[in-house]
């Protein structure tokens, strides 16, 4: 399978590409009301309003101020588009099934029901993310102030 | 002598009465008779010329000859020697006449012919001829009288001058007697007095004239030997003032010699002292000399120094300016970061596109990893670039800062050259007016050398003369030796 790479607080995760649309420089977000704290806000992509995912709250890791060089993945997961705010995009890289170990048990306390796996990428350990539990943990969240990703998207 | 001149005062005295009978009373007599008859003549003319012209105006002018013959007699009323009484007829019988005369005329104007005219004519004639007679008579009488006082005068001056010659001849005999005995009288002591003259002119002032008698000449003795005692005494302190003139002369010729020495010396001391302090004064012209020189290279030495701050300026500015470039080639590397984002991004687009068309896609993936790797290398570059840049800014830092403590140096060295070029100049100002000092003082040594000269000459002038001195006073005490002084010497 491939996977796109990249880096969040000095810690490499990546992604399958099969949801990857492209990935893009950050452009203006323009914040809307109402929405839950891990959504920053939309932004415009040739025309459609996408909203931005801030992936660091998901992963309960400090939010930092956002920085120009950052980048923003473009995913499309049940016919739903969305961005997600990253440090920097580092590659797509094609792996092996095998290359990929269950994700670590030492902490139970830590909730990492969000990463499917681990994978060693030249000497560094890479986190998979599972988009389709962080997708519904959005919907959830959404589903509370009575609101759906489509209609936001729309 | 007395006799005679009496006699000679009264032959004079008679003769001045004589002369003035004369001339106040025969001339005018004489004069007076003259011309009564003049006019007797002219008053017949003017009948005549009446009866002749028969005009009664001529006859009116002829009284006025009448009134001048009357006045004329008139005139001589107070004459000595005329008679008043002959006056008196005169005048009557010319008075008759004239009338006479005059009523004849005037008949004869008027024409009339009768016989007591002729007899008239008659009369008139005979009175006219009587008064022109008494009138020559008496003219006849003062000639006579006049020529008997001249010969009256005559005779008493031959008197008197016979008196004169004999009175001269007796006074010049008198006068020749008293003369020689006078002569005889005074020669013997004025003989006497010329000898002892005589013997002074000699030298010999010792000599007394005796005194004889209590006259004139005795006075004259006892003065002549008073004026000898005071000679003597003048010619003794001549001597005494001579031998005191010489000894003093002596001296001063002997002090005019030492100081003549002295000034010499003097004069040499002062040309050693001049010549020392010209040296001198050649020493501060050749010190001043060279601060100049000094001044003038420190000026030089400013220039440079000024020179060289504009250059550490320049630099200074030129090496700012080369960081500015490399600032600005900074400034290009970050554009090239971003564009190498961008390719990086858009790589990493292509690769996730490569990836979902799945094996058709294996191809654009590899190109797509090489442009990735590309704008990793690119990145790398100026990353290198940046590093330089820096390093680059950070050696220009340091080259500013030596540059800058170069320049402070540079302003303190320049700061001391200015103070050397004002020490120099001060030295300079200094040493001239030094020198300008000591050429005074040569000047004024010059000033003194030349007092002393002069002082040397006049004090052997002096000399000379304190010789000259002493040999006139030699020869005043040779000349006074001549002079016989007597015990008193």
């Amino acid at each position: 399978m491939t996977l796109v790479t990249f880096s969040l607080k000095n810690v490499h995760y990546s992604i399958d590409v099969t949801f990857v649309e492209e990935v893009i420089p950050l452009p203006a977000i323009t914040p809307v009301a109402k929405l839950p704290s891990f959504f920053c806000g939309v932004i415009n992509l040739r025309g459609c309003a996408v909203p931005i995912i801030e992936l660091r709250k998901w992963l309960d890791l400090e939010v930092a101020c956002h920085e120009l060089s950052n980048d923003i993945i473009v995913i499309k997961v049940d016919k739903k588009i969305m961005g997600l705010i990253v440090d920097k995009v580092l590659s797509v890289v094609d792996i092996q099934d095998h290359q990929i170990i269950p994700p670590p048990t030492m902490h139970e306390d830590i909730d990492i029901k969000y990463i499917s796996g681990v994978v060693q990428l030249d000497s560094r350990l890479s986190m998979l993310i599972d988009l389709e539990e962080i997708l519904n943990m959005a919907d959830r969240s959404l589903a509370c102030i009575d609101l759906k990703l489509s209609e936001i998207s729309s | 002598m007395i006799t005679l001149l009496v006699i000679m005062g009264e032959g004079h005295r008679k003769n001045t009465t004589l002369l003035a009978n004369i001339e106040e009373g025969y001339f005018p007599a004489l004069q007076m008779s003259q011309e009564l008859q003049e006019i007797l003549t002219l008053t017949q003319r003017g009948f005549e010329d009446a009866v002749s012209f028969a005009d009664e105006i001529i006859l009116k002018i002829n009284d006025k000859q009448r009134d001048a013959f009357l006045s004329r007699i008139t005139r001589e009323n107070n004459n000595p020697v005329v008679d008043r009484d002959v006056l008196n007829a005169i005048s009557e019988e010319f008075q008759e006449y004239y009338t006479l005369t005059r009523d004849t005329t005037q008949k004869m104007i008027t024409g009339s012919t009768e016989e007591q005219l002729f007899e008239d004519l008659r009369r008139m004639a005979t009175a006219r001829t009587m008064i022109s007679e008494r009138l020559k008579e008496g003219v006849k009488i003062r000639q006579e009288k006049m020529a008997d006082v001249l010969s009256k005068t005559r005779k008493e001056y031959q008197t008197g001058l016979a008196i004169f010659l004999f009175a001269t001849c007796v006074a010049l005999a008198i006068m020749g007697i008293v003369s020689i005995w006078m002569v005889k009288t005074l020669s013997k002591p004025l003989d006497k007095l010329t000898a002892a003259a005589r013997q002074i002119a000699k030298g010999d002032l010792t000599l007394n004239v005796p005194v004889e008698s209590d006259d004139e000449l005795g006075q004259l003795a006892t003065s002549f030997n008073l004026m000898m005692g005071s000679f003597r005494g003048i010619m003794q302190g001549i001597r005494d003032a001579g031998l005191q003139i010489n000894i003093s002369a002596s001296e001063i010729n002997l002090g005019a010699n030492q100081q003549a020495e002295g000034a010499a010396e003097q004069s040499s001391t002062v040309t050693e002292v001049s010549t020392t302090i010209e040296e001198l004064s050649q020493t501060a012209g050749r010190i001043a000399e060279n601060a100049q020189d000094v001044a003038q290279s420190a000026e030089e030495t400013l220039k440079g120094m000024k020179g060289i701050k504009t250059n550490v300026d320049l630099v200074t500015k030129k090496i700012l300016a080369l960081g500015e470039k490399s600032q600005s080639i900074g400034n290009i590397t970050k554009l090239i970061d971003e564009m190498s984002d961008r390719i990086n991004l858009l790589a990493l687009n292509a690769a996730i596109e490569a990836a979902r068309a799945g094996e058709a896609g294996r191809g654009f993936a590899v190109v797509a990893a090489e442009v990735g790797k590309l704008a990793e290398r690119s990145v790398e570059s100026t990353s290198d670039i940046r590093q330089l840049i820096h390093e680059i800014q950070s050696e220009m830092n340091a080259t500013i800062m030596s540059v800058e403590e170069t320049t402070k140096w540079s302003d303190k060295g320049l700061e001391m050259v200015s103070d050397t070029a004002q020490v120099v100049k001060e030295i300079s100002v200094a040493t001239q007016q030094q020198k300008s000092a000591a050429e005074q003082v040569v000047e004024a040594m010059s000033d003194i050398d030349r007092v002393t000269r002069s002082f040397a000459t006049t004090t052997k002038q002096t000399a000379l003369n304190a010789k000259r001195l002493t040999e006139l006073s030699t020869q005043l005490k040779s000349d006074i030796s001549d002079f016989n002084l007597g015990a008193t010497s």
